[in-house]
């Protein structure tokens, strides 16, 4: 299993790859005299927001779907190819021509054997070798090396402790990535394209299409893949701005490897004015992580940054505008309050990138604290997830400042200086912090809803299950919730006579031996609001969730009693899923 | 071949032609058929042009006699016209007759041919991919078969005929191997399902193939007669061993390729015993060959893709929630049937119509002086525009007879679901039976890569808007994806037409 999932990684990582950081390359023309890496960023924001654009046109339209989405894949890399070689003249026809010309002769003499001989042709040659293309990276990388190797071990300790989970687990460790697969279900199936989140689930939608995977295979490996991506916009934008390499470094380690702020266990919810603030500088990447759309969000925030910072100090032309406007677009389309921080944030950057930086900080933590202080603003809760952000680039700058009185002081040594002191900062106090995930359902129960979703045929069978189930299975088969499914049926399964209503062949019902706890004891203060919201009452909280689950079990004993086309699925120590095959839906449904 | 063979060739070639009026004319022929100046020196002549214009003289010397012609004209009799008529429609036959006889049997019994809605999609789509990548093959067999067979080569016509079957067959077999890894890879169908559909897709392509060998044989009389028996044949089947529908439906397939390559090796063996010093014949160059049928080819592609696009965007509309990857909706299928079976009937019409229009012409512009031209316009636009009114006639009688005859049967969906299609549709295959006499003059006037480009602009039209429609508003609305490619496939040819027929002597002369 580990190894097929590995393998399932690598072609997602691989196509999603390919369609976002590959194709621009393709179908943008490049920016003369621009850095390699603002280029890539700069062709995966416009790619993210065609992407977009794209997918609600495309399910408004209900025409997205996997032909749409291959056909436009292939379309748009024949046009680069024609463009490349053609520069779309009016010898299209005339190349098609030679090309089909030259194919019959090759046929004729049968020479295929001659596409297997390198070319000698002037365009082979003129292409630059792997060598030449490598030279100039280790060219900037003199000197550096110590800076360099650093950088390799914070983004493999980043990369490690965010795919951590998504390697080992198929069930999500951050709830809302139920809620964007579940948006990316419904764009598959061209069912309210207007509704967000969009931009992550577009891009979910789209490679899932592309490498014909699961959107929750895709979900599963793209959340670590964007989180990654933040973490080098992060170190990104404090090199653009601060122009230092060991600040931009320990950014990148303070978010990635979530070193700093470091967790603390915090036992109750503060109340007093000092135990809020507190808990605002203390908010840990470890613990508080953004939700995928809202990561994609402040990503693009960072990189219209990141965008004008270069503009600013390298003069750039147009395109720098431009991939600065398809930032803004798509952090609009993620979050307004976003969107506030990123105009007056860039507003400040326009007078000196460093004051930016200190702007972007300063109104993080301000705008979050004001909401917590204050009773008459309210920012979505989500913004709390911004705070690592802000405190990583506050390190970067803090660095930045500490470094330029330095150089004066020691030379071509500082940064080797700064960077040893930051290491030993970072062995000694602010280790790398595993992620605290939050799952909301036994790894066992995620496995077994794909596995009945692929052994099944479509929509033939349902489960009743947790809400959980419900985008792990839209649009494959049918969903009924837990709860209600208990409260209509447990009072009639025991007579022999009786049989479920719905129609599908198969009926699956998740029953847990050990109910998953969520929290490990019942939270001491919960909201009215939160307390009559039947999902918490069913599945969040401890206590309803056992009441839950016993009764399930005693509804499905009991039927098992009366019935004999009940059977067990599967079953572990924590899980056990009834399966009743009905007859009778099923001769129906033949019969059609 | 020796100069006196060669000399036949060209006097023999003349009758039914028009006459020859410049020695370049005749150079221009001989240069053709693959003649050079190192050959012509052979004959004692310092170039081509020297030999030119010597048979130039010999064939003023020797000019066909009106009263040989007169008595040719006397032996075209009715038997001939339907003789020519016949071997004009029998490729066309070649699809309707399956499409009547599975039509026919899916009205009459409806049970007969029900399958799975999984494997009805897997059986549907390899049936469609097979009439569109073969279509293009059909055309260049069809193409370079009768012109072989034409100049009396039938070893070299079945050499090339089989040399065309080969490389369509490699095609196909790569093609279903592809299909198979597409269909596996975007979870289109079952693994079982994929490989009954790859079967299914490699014996029809073969078999249209065939059929398309046997119409150059001019034995097309064969084809009909192949689907009766094979007709006959899974009738004894299922009352004997009554193996299930699928298997009958995979089976049919392979028994008409068996039945249909049978033919071509006897027809093929009795054209060579009846010309048995065509055995001596040198074949064409390969590579030169391909080349010049490549037009035929694409036009053929692009003519079946059109004539299936609707359908692809019909199957594909299917919601994903009905748990089907391809699956054309019942009543769109129904309807859609029906007047693809009127195309069909009506498209074997205006073969001959259009063969019968070019005959026209050829003894007009036989007959009449050069200086006739405007004669020969508005004769030939007259004829033209009888030809587009007759094929509209059938198209309507064909299309409602169909209509009347099926609406009876008891399986037939309600009749508000079904007409929307069969309008849409009745009148796009109406457009494209209208378009069809314009391609039919076009490429046998030097033109097929504007009747091409007409069909491949419909193409695009009638994919773009019936994969956007059938998806947006409803499958039924895929017909009008079919109604609006088919009047683009109109206006273009019909466009190029008449450019043509302003200058028919011209365009004669170049076709």
């Amino acid at each position: 299993m580990p190894a097929l999932d590995a393998v399932k990684a690598f072609w997602i990582l691989g196509i999603f790859l390919c369609m976002f950081f590959w194709l621009p390359t393709r179908l943008f023309s490049g920016r003369p005299n621009f850095s390699a890496v603002i280029c890539m960023a700069g062709n995966w924001a416009r790619m993210v927001l065609c992407v977009t654009i794209f997918v609600f046109l495309l399910s408004g339209l209900k025409v997205f779907g996997a032909i749409t989405v291959v056909l436009l894949f292939l379309g748009a890399i024949i046009v680069s190819w024609f463009r490349k070689r053609t520069g779309m003249s009016r010898r299209l026809l005339t190349n098609l021509q030679a090309t089909t010309i030259n194919l019959i002769r090759h046929f004729e003499s049968r020479s295929f054997g001659r596409f297997l001989v390198p070319g000698k042709s002037s365009s082979r040659s003129a292409r630059p070798s792997w060598a030449s293309r490598v030279e100039p990276w280790l060219k900037m990388l003199e000197g550096r090396e110590l800076l360099g190797a650093s950088l390799v071990v914070v983004l493999a300790t980043s990369a490690v402790l965010r795919t951590e989970h998504a390697v080992r687990e198929l069930r999500f460790d951050q709830p809302e990535q139920y809620s964007a697969l579940l948006r990316a279900r419904q764009l598959m199936l061209n069912i309210h394209p207007a509704e967000r989140p969009v931009v992550f689930p577009a891009m979910i939608a789209t490679t899932s299409f592309l490498s014909s995977t699961d959107p929750m295979q895709v979900t599963r490996f793209l959340t670590p893949a964007i989180g990654l991506l933040l973490v080098l916009a992060t170190g990104l934008l404090v090199q653009v701005s601060a122009r230092a390499g060991v600040a931009s470094v320990a950014a990148m380690y303070c978010l990635g490897a979530a070193g700093f702020p470091p967790a603390i266990n915090q036992t109750g919810a503060a109340v007093s004015t000092t135990g809020k603030m507190e808990t605002i500088f203390s908010a840990s990447p470890a613990t508080i992580r953004p939700s995928p759309e809202f990561a994609v969000g402040l990503l693009f925030l960072l990189l219209a940054l990141v965008f004008l910072a270069d503009w600013y100090r390298n003069s750039r032309g147009w395109d720098s505008l431009l991939d600065f406007t398809c930032c803004l677009l798509l952090t609009a389309m993620v979050s307004e309050v976003l969107l506030v921080i990123l105009v007056l944030a860039a507003g400040v950057l326009l007078l000196r990138p460093m004051a930016g930086l200190f702007a972007l900080v300063m109104l993080c933590y301000g705008l979050v604290a004001w909401a917590s202080l204050s009773a008459g603003i309210h920012i979505p809760d989500e913004m709390r997830t911004i705070l690592p952000v802000a405190a990583a680039i506050l390190v970067g700058c803090a660095l930045a400042f500490i470094k330029a009185p330095l150089v004066a002081r020691t030379g071509r040594t500082t940064a080797t200086v700064l960077l040893a002191a930051c290491l030993g900062v970072a062995v000694i106090w602010l280790r790398p912090q595993r992620f605290v995930g939050r799952c909301l359902e036994y790894e066992a129960a995620a496995r077994a809803t794909q596995e009945i979703a692929y052994s099944f045929p479509r929509q033939t069978w349902v489960v009743a299950a947790p809400v959980e189930q419900l985008a792990e299975t839209f649009g494959l088969g049918g969903h009924e919730d837990l709860a209600g499914f208990v409260q209509n049926y447990r009072s009639q399964v025991s007579s022999p006579r009786f049989h479920f209503p719905d129609a599908r062949q198969d009926l699956f019902i998740y029953v847990e031996k050990r109910p998953f706890q969520i929290f490990s004891r019942e939270p001491e203060k919960v909201s009215f609001s939160v307390l009559s919201d039947p999902t918490y009452r069913n599945y969040r909280s401890p206590g309803g969730r056992a009441s839950l689950e016993a009764a399930a079990l005693q509804l499905c004993e009991n039927y098992r009693q009366h019935h004999s086309n009940v059977d067990v699925f599967f079953e572990n120590e924590v899980l056990r899923i009834y399966h009743i095959h009905q007859q009778q839906a099923s001769a129906s449904v033949a019969g059609h | 071949m020796n100069y006196q063979e060669d000399q036949k060739l060209l006097f023999d070639g003349r009758e039914g032609a028009v006459p020859v009026v410049h020695a370049n004319e005749v150079a221009a022929l001989m240069e053709s058929r693959g003649y050079t100046d190192l050959y012509v020196r052979q004959w004692g002549f310092p170039d081509i042009f020297s030999s030119a214009e010597h048979l130039f003289t010999l064939l003023r010397q020797n000019p066909l006699s009106d009263e040989r012609a007169k008595h040719k004209g006397g032996r075209f009799s009715l038997w001939a016209e339907t003789r020519c008529a016949l071997r004009k429609i029998s490729l066309s036959l070649a699809y309707a007759i399956p499409w009547a006889v599975m039509l026919t049997l899916e009205y009459l019994r409806p049970d007969a041919l029900r399958v799975s809605p999984e494997i009805g999609g897997a059986l549907s789509l390899s049936l469609i991919a097979s009439l569109i990548t073969t279509g293009g093959c059909v055309q260049m067999i069809s193409r370079s078969g009768n012109f072989y067979y034409g100049l009396k080569e039938p070893v070299l016509a079945h050499r090339i005929c089989l040399s065309l079957l080969n490389i369509a067959l490699t095609g196909s077999l790569f093609l279903a191997l592809l299909g198979m890894i597409a269909g596996a890879y975007f979870h289109l169908f079952a693994g079982n399902y994929l490989v009954l559909a790859a079967v299914n897709y490699l014996a029809l392509s073969l078999l249209w193939m065939a059929c398309a060998v046997l119409s150059a044989q001019g034995i097309g009389w064969c084809i009909p007669f192949i689907f009766f028996l094979i007709i006959l044949a899974s009738w004894l089947i299922k009352i004997l061993i009554n193996p299930g529908t699928t298997i009958l439906l995979i089976l049919c397939p392979l028994l008409a390729v068996g039945c249909a390559l049978g033919c071509v090796l006897a027809g093929a063996h009795h054209a060579e015993s009846k010309h048995p010093q065509s055995r001596q014949s040198a074949p064409p160059r390969r590579g030169i060959l391909l080349i010049s049928l490549v037009p035929f080819y694409i036009y053929g592609t692009l003519y079946f893709s059109f004539l299936f696009a609707d359908r692809l965007a019909a199957g594909s509309a299917v919601p994903w929630v009905s748990g089907l990857s391809f699956g054309i909706d019942a009543a769109y299928k129904q309807a859609t049937d029906m007047v693809l079976l009127a195309f069909l009937i009506t498209a074997a019409l205006v073969e001959y119509l259009a063969d019968s229009f070019l005959r026209f012409w050829q003894r007009l512009a036989s007959e009449l002086p050069q200086t006739a031209s405007e004669q020969l316009t508005v004769s030939l636009w007259k004829r033209h525009s009888k030809t587009m009114s007759a094929i509209l006639t059938a198209f309507v009688v064909v299309a409602l007879s169909a209509w009347f005859a099926f609406s009876r049967s008891n399986g037939l969906a309600p009749l508000p679901r079904l007409l929307p299609t069969a309008v849409l549709g009745g009148i796009g295959y109406l457009l494209l039976s209208l378009a069809l006499l314009e391609i039919i003059i076009l490429a046998s006037t030097n033109a097929i890569s504007m009747a091409a480009f007409a069909v491949a602009l419909g193409l695009a039209v009638n994919l773009l808007t019936g994969y956007g429609l059938s998806h947006l508003w409803g499958v039924q609305y895929a017909a009008a994806g079919l109604l609006a490619g088919a009047a683009v496939v109109l206006l273009i040819s019909n466009a190029a037409v008449r450019h043509v027929l302003r200058h028919p002597d011209y365009h004669y002369s170049i076709s």
